[in-house]
């Protein structure tokens, strides 16, 4: 039983899925499936508490419709009345991510992120070209303290979102898309960011 | 078969799809390459920046990714927007926003790099 929920697929295993259906929120189809004894003899004439030679007096039968109508309101509320007080996690912070989903969200984010910076990159791109002492104000900028702080989190948002889409690359070919691995390469990209992280942050300490 | 093909749900998406992984490949190479050469050759000056930028091969490299980042950009941003922003003005307008920003930086980095 163990080994099964381990190895068995959450939402947000390979990608994020907002749509996940929160835990012990019943689906119409689990409803469905859970009624068939109620649903499949829609009707016997044992159901109506009579005894079956009144059945077919018209003087019976007022009683054997209401009789028919609460057995189907009755069977509709277990179907439905769950479902209706079921709770919708529309609120982000109630929805547990794996590291999976996590990591799929962070790559919208970071994404959204560096577009956000395009203009400031163009900014500096066109100005270091056209004007040397513009070339001399920018890289002073960029290598005071404000300056690599500055670049260190542009270059996280980059790296993550490079390894995170690196990763979406090979699941999309195949790679590492299995049960056990899908949420293995997700540690392993953030281990990655990480390492480029340490990696210029040395580079810009030393620099 | 007959009512997939009318709801039009059989390729949707996949030009989409197929030129988001195109440009991630050329700008991930792109990237690699040119942290690797500015890493073993550095530039400490704006003569040699703009010797480097002078060089024909590095202009096209280096406009071919500002397209790829521009396609790639629209694309995920588009992709963000159709499963965030529901009321369909406010996805129409941010779009029209994005679409027209983007174009607009497309423009400048083709004033930057063919000047």
């Amino acid at each position: 039983m163990i080994a099964e929920s381990r190895t068995r697929w959450r939402a947000g295993d390979v990608g994020h899925a907002l749509n996940v259906h929160a835990p012990g929120e019943r689906l119409a189809k689990d409803g469905m499936h859970d009624a068939p004894r109620e649903r499949e003899n829609i009707w016997t004439p044992q159901m109506t508490g009579l005894h079956y030679s009144h059945v077919g007096i018209p003087f019976f039968w007022v009683r054997i419709i209401s009789i028919n109508r609460d057995r189907n309101r009755r069977i509709s509320k277990k179907l439905m009345g769950k479902n209706k007080k079921r709770p919708v996690y529309l609120n982000l912070f109630k929805i547990r991510l794996p590291v999976g989903g996590i990591l799929s969200i962070l790559h919208r984010a970071t994404g959204a992120f560096l577009v956000l910076l395009l203009p400031f990159a163009l900014y500096i791109l066109d100005l270091s070209l056209r004007d040397p002492v513009a070339f001399d104000e920018i890289s002073t900028c960029l290598m005071s303290l404000e300056g690599r702080i500055a670049l260190l989190i542009m270059v996280w948002a980059f790296a993550q979102h490079f390894m995170s889409g690196m990763r979406h690359l090979l699941l999309d070919i195949g790679v590492g898309d299995s049960k056990a691995t899908a949420r293995l390469n997700a540690w392993l990209a953030f281990a990655a960011t990480g390492v480029v992280v340490l990696l210029t942050g040395i580079c810009l300490w030393n620099a | 078969m007959e009512r997939l093909r009318a709801t039009g749900s059989t390729r949707a998406g996949m030009g989409e799809w197929l030129w988001q992984r195109v440009t991630s490949i050329y700008m991930a190479g792109f990237v690699v390459y040119v942290v690797v050469y500015l890493g073993l050759s550095p530039i400490r000056d704006h003569a040699a920046w703009q010797a480097w930028f002078a060089i024909g091969y590095v202009r096209l490299a280096w406009a071919i990714f500002i397209l790829s980042i521009l396609i790639h950009a629209w694309i995920g941003m588009r992709s963000i927007y159709l499963d965030y922003l529901h009321p369909l003005w406010l996805r129409l307008s941010v779009s029209l926003f994005t679409a027209l920003g983007l174009l607009a930086l497309g423009l400048w980095a083709a004033r930057i790099l063919l000047a």
